[in-house]
């Protein structure tokens, strides 16, 4: 092309690209809109829940599931597009945030996917094709109570992992007894010091918000040197005068240790509770799953560290990963580490710690769905250059960055049992959780690797039927369905556990002679299924990215009109029909 | 209904003139415990099983608490899946305070088939209740479940028989999408479901996998082809394919099987195991009441399981790390109880099944409270052989089961062989050469009418053996001694001086079950050695503890020593410048 017709054809791309909706780069507009750059308290998740079920009634509604311990409500929000289907007829995606109460983000991650996929309904073709084919089960606070604590009581960020049923952590006949102490009212519980002349740290003059350890080994004319402040714990007392202090904090146990696959207790598994399910917000989830036997995926969030989970949470457990599901789930997982800058790829028990009875091994093992658990925020989001930040980089965000805003000053206040104590130091906003500022991006970014999850669930088309005459006036009808997207309408677990029903292919309106499953379209024998021709199982179903065929021989007329139905439980059906020897549909192919 | 050989023998029971009012003694008495005495009352509570319905069972509660008014209280724990209250009794010397006694828990009739354990469950509340054990009911209290699976009871009563143990929870067995659409079928009118058999089974019916025992042809095994054999029959549960799935009786009505729904070796895909632990509200119930009666120090359940003929190995581990039953460190005080029952009891033989998420394994493994299992009652010796029998046998090679060859000569022999139905021909819809045959539900699984009411006596024999076992912890008076203006040495010992732990090694885990506390008065900045407050998850019989402890108390000043469990001080020992407190201080 000459010099002329290049710039022609630049010009004419640019007056193309300006006359383009400049909406499509803009925020997604929704008519309740809700602003992803804080956090929102309990209450106030809720209130969004209802807001997006009251704006927006055609595509989501909010759904009591159960109680908490204290009393709340526990709501989801189920999204599914009615006029297409209802919402157990179409592959599930479950998503969960915050069975951790202080893992806060996870609740507006889960927020936001409610939010844009009916925000973006009808105006981004993805959105509109996830939330026409399949339901979504969203639940942002698996552990209500536990937020309402976190967002209330002063505390760390690690505090209020638990739920708010009183336990005796300590043996000693009381529950919640002594639990840490806000000792200088600054709304955080932090590291303690207690004034020590024999101290390991001293204050750093430069920053008297830092301490700094006093050498160890002795000097070289052999004395030594000593601060003057030793760690004594977190901020807090002995509030039940028993010698401890903070050993019997509110709750005291780890709901998500407390389902029941690989479940051991208490002896082994620290925070099991006193048998799986025993707590009402497990229970109450795990009932509402239990009636979707349509979830094909599954989602669990938690924070902190730049992750994407699968397990098993135990070694003994490995024989429930299968090879193939194996593939599936790095199939997905490594697409996540591609989308999701600094998360890795890994399994639990082997990359992480043991768990026992967590959610995400249940939802795999014991129902067979293909389930991964992120840890939102790492570090490495702070340098952004692929390592953890150093003592003087972390020194530099609080202090630059943050604008000390999570940091509190250190303080000299009495102690019933240290005399005078210091503490200070990190807020419960100081750590696992992105400032407000970098929320959205986060968020965002695992609500898309989410919906590329979800788009892994099964969809399924008659990839091939044809009907060959066989003397006698009988007819060969050979079916092939495939599966266009990677996760199969029966992982190889659920199918070898015997998880939930067979997929089954239907034929209606002429009489099945005999019938059998074939392992590829052009197989000459069949593997028969002896009883009941007309609905031939397929206890594999279909494998992700993969096709499933089976044949049937029919006696009818020629001209008979034929049905065929592939009915799963994680998948659309699908039908179709031919006329015996009229019309055949062309293999692997038009649709 | 056609007389066959069961209910002739059943027929005769009903019969018989009033039970006999002394125990019968087994063939070989055991010399260890005395024979109980006889029975203040008579024993009234034994029925036929078919007589034991719901109306029966609540006859005889409140026929007990009629008797004993202010001893016997009786409350449902709960319901079952088809909403029949599940009662537990409360026998003590004073029902308000029944619960703060150290207590023993009886459990019976979690299986369906197994109504001699409610029957012995019965007889032992009411034995226990005599003048004979007047003396336990003051210090021990007793929890007894006579029936805790109502469902499967009813299932049982109603008929036709078999060996099923189900709640009536709706359930998909074979995971077609339809519910209960092949329920087993009494094709051959004998009011039981046993099994079937076909020889020469065709596709597309499954092809055969048994043989026909040439020592003992009613009993069907597997081919020996070192020894030549092909497979002959295939078998199935007496049924047709109601829905023409292929399968022949394998969705029938129920539910979960209670002992198999606990948490301990949960079978997690076992059919009826449930699809989570505790989710059938029997097992549920039962879990509940464990945990909201932490006085429980010990159980004994009468059901399939048998932890107390072949004492379970306690070097078995689960996968995850935990005791598969009990921890070597409780084993010998498991096992001498488990010598009293076969002592008192007599029992020599059982045939215990899979304790896998059972009640007992679960209350041992997990809950730390000894629990002992009994299916009761074990087949019993047979007399040698006839001459002629010998002679018959004498070509014959040896059943490969000779435990159950044993049980049909027992059968045969000694009770007119109502045990097994002879295999016969019956037409079947789908199959040629069907015959049905086999176990009659209940035979193995129950002792005979007429025995039960002894066994029951025994129940309550060992039951008042294992209270004496109870673990009984104590604090010793401390002594006090002087070191100082105002400084004492405090130190006691705390022992249990019982026979059984406390708390068995699974059950001490935090926050789960209630520990011993040993604690201080004084405040905690004036200990100074030893703990104010020292938890204690479990004391094996005969341990002792030695706690020690320095503390400052000014004068005049009480200090006190106390004893706590689940948060109640149960002993306090108080002293004032080292003198018991009330006695006037030396110094």
């Amino acid at each position: 092309m000459n010099a002329t017709a290049r710039l022609a054809s630049c010009a004419l791309g640019t007056i193309a690209a300006l006359a383009a909706p400049a909406s499509a780069q803009q925020r997604i507009a929704s008519r309740a809109d809700i602003p992803f750059d804080r956090y929102y308290d309990a209450d106030q998740v809720d209130a969004h829940l209802f807001r997006l079920a009251e704006a927006y009634p055609e595509l989501c509604r909010v759904e009591r599931i159960g109680t908490s311990t204290l009393g709340r409500p526990m709501l989801a929000l189920v999204v599914n597009n009615r006029r297409t289907g209802d919402e157990g007829s179409k592959p599930g995606m479950y998503i969960d945030g915050a069975i951790h109460a202080n893992e806060i983000q996870a609740a507006e991650t889960v927020l936001y996917t409610g939010w844009y996929l009916v925000s973006a309904y009808g105006n981004v073709p993805k959105v509109t094709e996830l939330v026409d084919r399949s339901t979504f089960y969203l639940l942002p606070m698996v552990n209500p109570d536990g937020r309402v604590e976190w967002f209330t009581k002063p505390g760390t960020p690690h505090s209020s992992r638990t739920g708010l049923r009183p336990t005796d952590d300590d043996g000693d006949g009381a529950a919640d007894e002594d639990g840490p102490n806000d000792l200088d009212g600054d709304g955080s519980i932090t590291q303690m010091w207690r004034k020590d002349p024999f101290g390991s740290h001293r204050r750093d003059p430069r920053d008297p918000d830092r301490m700094v350890p006093v050498p160890n080994e002795p000097k070289a004319d052999g004395t030594r040197e000593y601060g003057d402040w030793s760690p004594a714990g977190m901020e807090g007392i002995d509030d039940d005068g028993d010698g401890a202090i903070n050993e019997d904090g509110t709750g005291g146990y780890d709901m998500n240790r407390n389902f029941p696959a690989g479940w051991e207790p208490e002896n082994i598994q620290g925070g099991a509770g006193r048998w799986p399910l025993c707590f009402p917000e497990t229970k109450a989830m795990a009932d509402w799953v239990l009636q979707k036997p349509n979830i094909a995926a599954a989602q669990s969030y938690h924070n902190a560290g730049g992750m994407i989970l699968r397990g098993p949470g135990a070694a003994h457990r490995e024989g429930d990963y299968p090879a193939e599901d194996v593939g599936t789930y790095r199939r997905i997982q490594d697409t996540g580490a591609k989308m999701l800058p600094f998360y890795r790829s890994m399994v639990i028990h082997r990359d992480l710690y043991t768990v026992h009875g967590g959610v995400v091994n249940w939802f795999a093992e014991s129902l067979g769905i293909i389930t991964l658990t992120n840890e939102l925020w790492s570090d490495k989001r702070i340098m952004q250059d692929g390592a953890d930040p150093d003592e003087e980089e972390r020194r530099l965000w609080n202090e630059r960055v943050l604008l000390g805003r999570t940091r509190t000053a250190m303080t000299e206040v009495p102690h019933p049992q240290h005399g005078t104590v210091l503490v200070g130091g990190g807020t419960k906003f100081s750590a696992r959780i992105p400032p407000t500022f970098m929320m959205e991006e986060e968020i965002h970014r695992n609500f898309a690797f989410t919906m590329y999850h979800a788009d892994q669930m099964p969809l399924l088309r008659f990839e091939s039927v044809e009907a060959t005459a066989l003397p006698g006036g009988l007819w060969q009808v050979t079916v092939g369905v495939a599966n266009d997207r990677a996760i199969p309408t029966r992982t190889v677990r659920a199918a070898t556990a015997g998880i939930g029903l067979d997929d089954v292919l239907a034929l209606e309106g002429a009489e099945a002679v005999s019938a059998g499953r074939l392992s590829r379209r052009t197989e000459q024998a069949m593997d028969p299924q002896w009883f009941q021709p007309s609905q031939l199982h397929f206890p594999r179903g279909v494998p992700g990215l993969g096709a499933a065929y089976g044949r049937f021989l029919v006696k009818a007329p020629a001209g008979t009109p034929v049905t065929l139905r592939w009915k799963s439980q994680k998948a659309k059906s699908i039908e179709t029909t031919l006329r015996l020897g009229e019309q055949v549909l062309p293999p692997a192919g038009a649709k | 209904m056609m007389l066959t050989p069961f209910t002739l023998t059943l027929t005769l029971a009903t019969l018989a003139a009033p039970l006999p009012q002394e125990a019968q003694p087994a063939p070989q008495a055991p010399a260890a415990a005395p024979a109980p005495a006889a029975p203040t009352a008579p024993v009234r509570t034994v029925v036929p099983a078919e007589r034991r319905d719901r109306a029966a069972l609540a006859g005889a509660v409140a026929a007990l608490q009629a008797a004993h008014p202010g001893r016997v209280s009786a409350a449902s724990i709960g319901n079952s899946a088809r909403g029949e209250p599940i009662a537990v009794l409360t026998l003590s010397r004073d029902a308000a305070t029944a619960d703060a006694r150290p207590a023993v828990l009886l459990v019976a009739g979690m299986d369906g088939t197994r109504w001699s354990g409610t029957e012995a469950a019965l007889v032992a509340a009411e034995s226990l209740l005599g003048t004979a054990h007047e003396a336990l009911l003051g210090d021990v209290t007793l929890y007894v479940l006579p029936r805790g699976n109502p469902d499967a009871a009813d299932a049982y009563l109603r008929g036709p028989r078999r060996d099923y143990s189900g709640d009536g929870a709706v359930h998909d067995n074979d995971r077609d999408g339809k519910i209960d659409e092949d329920a087993p079928r009494d094709l051959n009118g004998d009011g039981l479901i046993t099994q079937m058999r076909a020889s020469g089974v065709l596709l597309p019916w499954p092809a055969p996998t048994l043989v026909a025992d040439r020592g003992e042809p009613r009993l069907l095994r597997a081919p020996d082809a070192a020894a030549g054999e092909v497979a002959v029959f295939t078998a199935w549960t007496e049924g047709i394919d109601a829905d023409g799935d292929g399968r022949m009786a394998e969705d029938w009505p129920g539910g979960i099987d209670p002992e198999r729904n606990f948490p301990h070796r949960w079978p997690e895909f076992e059919d009826e195991a449930g699809v989570y632990p505790l989710l059938a509200p029997e097992s549920k119930a039962l879990a509940e009441f464990v945990a909201a009666h932490p006085n429980v120090f010990a159980c004994l359940v009468l059901g399939r399981h048998d932890t107390v003929v072949n004492v379970p190995d306690a070097k078995a581990r689960t996968v995850g790390g935990m005791p598969a039953m009990i921890a070597p460190e409780d084993e010998r005080a498991y096992a001498d109880v488990a010598k009293a029952w076969r002592e008192v009891v007599g029992q020599k033989r059982a045939e215990g099944r899979d304790a896998a998420g059972s009640f007992v394994a679960w209350m041992n493994a997990q809950r730390g409270v000894p629990t002992f299992a009994s299916t009761l009652w074990g087949r019993p010796d047979v007399p040698e052989p006839t001459e002629e029998e010998k002679a018959r046998r004498k070509d014959l090679p040896k059943p490969a089961d000779a435990e159950a060859a044993a049980w049909l000569d027992y059968s045969d022999r000694m009770r007119g062989g109502s045990g097994f139905v002879p295999w016969t021909r019956v037409e079947h819809p789908q199959v040629p050469n069907m015959e049905v045959g086999g176990w009659v539900a209940g035979f193995r699984e129950n002792p005979p009418l007429e025995e039960v009411a002894a066994l029951g006596e025994r129940c309550a024999a060992f039951l008042a053996r294992l209270a004496e076992h109870r673990p009984m912890v104590r604090l010793s008076a401390p002594t006090v001694t002087s070191m100082g203006p105002g400084l004492w040495r405090i130190e006691a010992t705390l022992s249990n001086t019982g026979r059984l732990p406390t708390v068995m090694r699974g059950g001490r885990a935090e926050g789960v079950i209630p520990a011993h506390v040993v604690r201080l008065s004084v405040p905690v900045d004036r200990v100074k050695s030893g703990r104010r407050i020292d938890v204690v998850r479990g004391i094996d019989p005969g341990e002792v503890r030695r706690l020690a402890w320095i503390v400052q108390a000014p004068p005049e000043e009480e200090v006190a020593v106390e004893l706590l469990l689940a948060g109640n001080v149960v002993e306090r020992h108080a002293f004032t410048d080292g003198a018991p407190a009330g006695t006037g201080g030396g110094k």
